[in-house]
């Protein structure tokens, strides 16, 4: 990377974290919604029954790893509306055709997201570990959070990519109800694989919530290293999502 | 703006436009065969009524969008297949400012300092200078969102001109501006001007563009109407008058008035207002103004009388057919559709 193209990656990430602290309402949101999942997800299934899979853990310190993934599932939608915001003002088109780089601001947005996002799981560990989760410090950690960034950066990316097709707030929403929902609802986040119907069973397998909520409680739960394969498809998903985000942001500067 | 601008050396108009044509939604044609030649170096304004086609052709002349027929070079490039190459020597200005209101006016120049390529060593004395420059020193550390129009506009001209580049198109940018940044605006662009560079500029400003810009392109209807010095048109189509005051309202003793004012020799056209008489004329006549001899002959007295040489708003007014202020049309009308100046190249360097 030039340093001019660095440049360009930090001081659009600067813009975003700016704007990002100078909105403490939906700041404050962000970090405050996962402890409310927490508690009525906590309370209302603690009971539920885990299977020898996971036997001695509170569904509490099952669900901590999911409840980190959803952080980012959800709060990587935030992209999208920001940047739907930039659409309708003419800045991002204005920055697009002052750099002739879609790229290195993509990379600057999506990076400067994704930072706050994994500052946001940070927050739900936690809030977990202050609500009587124990969790394990174990070398796994690093593949686990590398595999939780990809993830985020994949949908921020989705996210990003939405707003600049649909260019409309409505979009965003229907983003967040279309996609969200069933991922997370087809996902371990919330219940192990062993108890869901067959047909679920394997469609959770192929989730890409599955995949970095089943790293992050390997290694965060019990104290395993993560399978680095099962983490390649979010790399590529990752990969893929950036391109065509990308390429709208490439289109969005010129009619 | 600093010295680092590319001023060209050869001879090569800095835009040529041939037969540009573009349509909108619904069959609406913005551009109809419009063709001009700019020569480097020029302070060109685009003038028309709302929706004549300026805003489109500038958009066309920066590749924002494609022609659909015709052939446009900008500083010998194409708009949209050197569009990468063409930014780095070009500053488009829109109408909208297009700024972030949760930034500041620093952080927002810092930004684009970054989006421009522009060299890091230098960044913080060059941002300093483009805030002097711009004189956004007061308010620069506020908000965007808490600033007057004027302010936008100032923050919006330093992020197109922090570059340096050698062409300009600038899309009404006074419209929000007052009179003291309205006088500030035009400085700027004759010394941008007189600093080699090229600027188009689409504006209302009539009596500043006749003063300041070396050219004007007159739109009408997606046509190009005019393409030529503001000293030449308002030679070949500017009109004199001669504006009368009237002591009160007349009453029946102004019948026939108008008639017998278009027979005075020299007279093309005469409009009654309420307490006004308006003749318009090629050139006023030498001596007394015989119109005052009629007035005086029918019994109607006067307060004031002015005699009001040619200017690029009455050439404007009669080139685009526009009505008289008494609401009759003018006698020689509009001509839409002709190129009726120098036809670019042609014209007169300065006005």
């Amino acid at each position: 990377m030039s340093a001019a193209a660095l440049h360009i990656v930090r001081e659009t990430a600067v813009r975003i974290w700016l704007k990002t602290l100078r909105r403490p309402m939906p700041l404050s949101f962000s970090f405050v919604q996962p402890l409310f999942w927490m508690l009525i997800f906590g309370f209302l299934f603690h009971r539920f029954t885990l299977g020898e899979a996971y036997a001695g853990l509170s569904y509490l310190e099952f669900i901590l790893p999911g409840i980190c993934a959803m952080t980012v599932l959800f709060g990587a939608s935030q992209a999208g509306v920001n940047m739907v915001r930039d659409l309708h003002s003419g800045f991002i088109q204005r920055m697009a055709r002052a750099s002739n780089h879609p790229g290195w601001i993509m990379i600057g947005w999506i990076g400067a997201e994704v930072a706050r996002l994994l500052l946001q799981a940070v927050v739900v560990c936690l809030l977990g570990i202050a609500l009587g989760a124990r969790l394990h410090v174990h070398p796994g950690i690093i593949l686990a959070v590398a595999g939780l960034a990809v993830f985020a950066f994949a949908y921020a990316s989705l996210s990003c990519w939405i707003a600049l097709k649909g260019g409309a707030h409505e979009s965003m929403a229907v983003f967040v109800h279309v996609v969200n929902m069933p991922l997370l609802f087809t996902s371990t986040a919330l219940v192990p694989s062993r108890q869901m119907p067959g047909w679920l069973e394997w469609t959770a397998r192929w989730n890409p919530l599955t995949l970095v909520a089943d790293a992050l409680r390997e290694t965060l739960i019990l104290g395993q290293m993560p399978d680095a394969l099962k983490l390649l498809p979010l790399l590529l998903l990752g990969v893929l999502l950036f391109v065509l985000a990308r390429r709208e942001m490439a289109h969005a500067a010129y009619d | 703006m600093s010295e680092r601008s590319s001023t060209r050396t050869d001879d090569e108009p800095a835009i040529v436009a041939e037969g540009v044509v573009k349509m909108f939604k619904g069959g609406v044609r913005a551009l109809d065969g419009i063709g001009f030649a700019i020569p480097a170096g020029e302070l060109v304004a685009l003038i028309g009524a709302n929706g004549s086609g300026k805003s489109t052709l500038l958009k066309v002349l920066f590749g924002v969008i494609e022609a659909d027929a015709g052939s446009v070079s900008v500083l010998g490039m194409h708009p949209r297949r050197d569009r990468a190459a063409l930014s780095t020597r070009t500053g488009y200005a829109g109408q909208d400012t297009a700024l972030d209101p949760e930034i500041t006016g620093r952080e927002t120049i810092r930004l684009f300092y970054a989006l421009r390529g522009l060299p890091a060593p230098e960044r913080g004395r060059r941002i300093e200078e483009i805030i002097e420059e711009y004189e956004l020193g007061p308010f620069c550390d506020r908000r965007v969102g808490t600033y007057s129009g004027g302010q936008r506009q100032r923050l919006h001209l330093a992020l197109e001109t922090m570059h340096a580049p050698s062409l300009l198109l600038l899309d009404e940018p006074t419209s929000s501006l007052d009179p003291e940044g309205r006088r500030r605006l035009w400085r700027w662009l004759a010394e941008w001007r007189d600093g080699g560079r090229t600027i188009v500029v689409s504006t209302h400003d009539l009596p500043d563009i006749a003063s300041r810009c070396d050219r004007v392109l007159l739109l009408q209807g997606g046509h190009l109407l005019a393409s030529d010095s503001p000293g030449s048109l308002i030679a070949a189509y500017g009109r004199a008058r001669a504006v009368i005051t009237l002591e009160r309202p007349p009453g029946d003793e102004a019948r026939g008035l108008r008639r017998e004012l278009v027979s005075l020799p020299g007279a093309l056209d005469a409009a009654l207002g309420e307490r006004t008489v308006t003749i318009w004329r090629d050139r006023h006549p030498d001596g007394a103004e015989p119109a005052l001899d009629i007035l005086s002959a029918r019994g109607i007295h006067y307060q004031r009388y002015e005699r009001l040489e040619p200017d690029l708003a009455e050439a404007y007014f009669h080139m685009t057919g526009s009505p008289l202020e008494s609401g009759e049309p003018s006698r020689q009308g509009g001509r839409g559709g002709g190129n009726r100046g120098g036809g670019g190249r042609g014209g007169n360097r300065r006005g």
